[in-house]
C-alpha cells in the first residue's frame, strides 16, 4: 500500500521535477539597475560667479542587492537640471572622488534655463562625459566602493537668494551580477 | 454504477494523498526566482516572464476531461493523475524591450526567461550601452505541469472534478501550490438519440507560486467521446481565460511598486484525444490546439 502511494505521488510531481531544463541560478546573469546617483548643489549668494559643491560619501553598495555578485557594469544615462532663477549661461564640471582619487566625470555648458528640464547625456550635446571618470565609476561600482561626487563651476549671474538655486546631476549605472 | 466498497483501496489512497500533497507545501522563504523579479520594474519585467503566463495558462486548463460519458445517477470516483506541456516556440524565447529614453535604436530584443543570453543595445550617437533585464533560465521545449484529480459523481448527470497538488521550492523555484474545482455535466440525457456522448464543463484553477506570482484560469467548453470496446475517443471545444498576477516592491526603492496582470495567450482550444479503459485503469493522452499548442497524457484509477 505504502509503495503503491508513493509511487502514486512521484508519478504526480514528476513533471514539475522535470526542472533539469532550469539553469542554475548563480549561472545567470541579471542586470541590476542601481538607483541613480545623485547630487544636489545650491548656488548661494557670496561667492561671485564661481560655485563648488561636494556631496556626502555615497555608498554604492547600499544601491543594489547585495546577494548578488557583480560582474561588471555599465553607464548609461546622465542627466544635468536647473532650478531657481535664470543665472544665464554657464559651465560645469562633475567629478567623481574615489579612496581620495578625484577624477572628472563629465562637463556641461550652456544657458541656465535649457538646463530646467533635465539635459540627458543621451540626447544632449549640452553634457560631455569623461571616459577616465566613467571607469573610475564602473569600478567603484563593482567594487562596491564609496564615491563622492563634486562639481566647480561658473555662472553668468550671481544668485540673488540663498537657497532657491541648484544643480542637481543624476548619473545612471546598470550593473550585472549573478547570484 | 461502481460501488467505492469494490475498489477500498482506491478511497484510502486519494485520502491519503491528498493529505500528503498539501503537506508537501513548504515555507515561504524567497527564491532565487522571486529574487531576480524583485530586480526590476513592472515596465521590465512584463515581456521577460510573460510566456510563462502563456504556457502556464494553457496548462492549467488542459487534461480534466477525457470522457463525455456522465450517468444521469449512480456513483462514480476516480483517481488520475496528468502530466500538462506545452510546447515552447520560438517566439516565447525572445521580446522586445523598451532602451532608455533617448536611446537609439529605441526598442531591441533580448531573452525572456526561455531564451538564452541577454541582450544588449548600444546607443548609435553615445555608444552607450544597456542589456536585457536576465538570461533565460528555462532551457525547454516542453514546459511541463503535473497534477493529481479526482473525479466524483454523478447526481443528475453531474460530475466534480478536483485538483490538488503542491510542490516544495526547488532549484531556486518557490514552493508552489495548485487547486482547482470544476463540474461536468452530460448533455447526452436531454438528447439520447446521438450516437455519441455529449458534456458541458466549467472548470476553475487557482495556483500560487511563491509569495509574488498567482495564476487564475476558467475553461468552459463541450466534450464528445464515443467508447469502441476498451478504446474511447474524445475531443471537445473550450473558452478559456487565464491570467497572471505579479506583485512585489521592486529591490531599486525608488522604482514603484510591481502589481501587473497578464492574460494567457490562449483563449480557444480544440481538443482530441485516445483512451484506453481497462476495468478500473485508464490511461489517455490528447493534443490541444489554440494559441498555444498543448499535450497531455494521464493515467487513472476508479471509474
Amino acid at each position: 500500500m505504502n509503495k503503491k502511494l508513493l509511487a502514486l505521488l512521484v508519478i504526480a510531481v514528476l513533471p514539475l521535477m522535470a526542472f533539469d531544463c532550469i539553469t542554475d541560478f548563480s549561472s545567470v546573469t541579471v542586470s541590476l539597475n542601481l538607483a541613480p546617483i545623485t547630487g544636489t548643489f545650491p548656488l548661494n549668494p557670496g561667492s561671485g560667479l564661481a560655485y563648488v559643491g561636494i556631496t556626502p560619501p555615497i555608498d554604492l553598495a547600499s544601491l543594489f542587492d547585495k546577494s548578488y555578485t557583480l560582474t561588471g557594469a555599465t553607464l548609461y544615462d546622465i542627466t544635468v537640471g536647473t532650478k531657481g532663477e535664470d543665472l544665464g549661461t554657464g559651465s560645469g564640471t562633475v567629478t567623481i572622488t574615489v579612496n581620495g582619487t578625484t577624477t572628472t566625470l563629465f562637463t556641461y555648458n550652456g544657458a541656465w534655463t535649457a538646463f530646467n528640464t533635465p539635459q540627458s547625456l543621451i540626447t544632449s550635446s549640452l553634457i560631455t562625459k569623461n571616459q577616465t571618470g566613467v571607469s573610475a565609476l564602473i569600478n567603484a561600482v563593482t567594487g562596491r566602493q564609496r564615491v563622492t561626487l563634486g562639481v566647480t563651476g561658473a555662472i553668468a549671474k550671481a544668485p540673488a537668494t540663498k537657497d532657491t538655486d541648484f544643480i542637481s546631476v543624476s548619473v545612471y549605472v546598470q550593473a550585472s551580477g549573478h547570484k | 454504477m461502481k460501488s467505492l466498497r469494490r475498489v477500498p483501496r482506491l478511497r484510502s489512497i486519494a485520502a491519503a494523498a491528498c493529505t500528503l500533497l498539501f503537506l508537501a507545501a513548504t515555507g515561504h522563504a524567497q527564491s532565487d526566482l522571486e529574487k531576480t523579479l524583485q530586480q526590476f520594474n513592472a515596465n521590465d519585467v512584463k515581456g521577460y516572464i510573460q510566456p510563462l503566463a502563456d504556457l502556464f495558462g494553457a496548462n492549467m486548463n488542459a487534461g480534466m476531461f477525457h470522457d463525455a460519458e456522465v450517468p444521469r445517477t449512480g456513483f462514480h470516483f476516480s483517481f488520475e493523475i496528468v502530466g500538462m506541456g506545452s510546447s515552447v516556440g520560438d517566439n516565447q524565447k525572445k521580446y522586445t524591450l523598451n532602451s532608455p529614453a533617448g536611446f537609439n535604436p529605441a526598442t531591441f530584443s533580448t531573452a525572456t526567461m526561455f531564451g538564452g543570453k541577454r541582450d544588449s543595445v548600444v546607443d548609435t550617437r553615445t555608444n552607450l550601452k544597456y542589456y536585457g533585464i536576465a538570461d533565460g533560465f528555462v532551457n525547454t521545449s516542453i514546459f511541463p505541469l503535473g497534477a493529481p484529480q479526482i473525479t466524483i459523481g454523478d447526481i443528475y448527470g453531474t460530475r466534480a472534478i478536483v485538483r490538488l497538488v503542491a510542490t516544495p521550492s526547488m532549484k531556486g523555484f518557490p514552493s508552489a501550490t495548485l487547486w482547482g474545482l470544476g463540474l461536468q455535466h452530460s448533455i447526452s440525457q436531454y438528447v439520447p438519440a446521438i450516437p455519441v456522448d455529449i458534456a458541458a464543463h466549467v472548470f476553475y484553477t487557482q495556483f500560487r507560486f511563491g509569495d509574488l506570482v498567482s495564476f487564475n484560469g476558467t475553461s468552459i467548453g463541450v466534450e464528445a467521446s464515443k467508447s469502441l470496446s476498451i478504446l474511447r475517443v474524445y475531443g471537445g471545444l473550450a473558452w478559456e481565460k487565464s491570467s497572471m498576477e505579479v506583485k512585489y516592491a521592486p529591490a531599486n526603492v525608488t522604482s514603484p511598486a510591481v502589481d501587473i496582470t497578464m492574460n494567457g495567450a490562449n483563449n480557444f482550444r480544440a481538443t482530441i484525444g485516445l483512451g484506453l479503459h481497462i476495468v478500473f485503469f485508464s490511461i489517455f493522452a490528447d493534443a490541444n490546439f489554440g494559441s498555444v499548442t498543448n499535450f497531455s497524457a494521464g493515467i487513472g484509477f476508479g471509474g
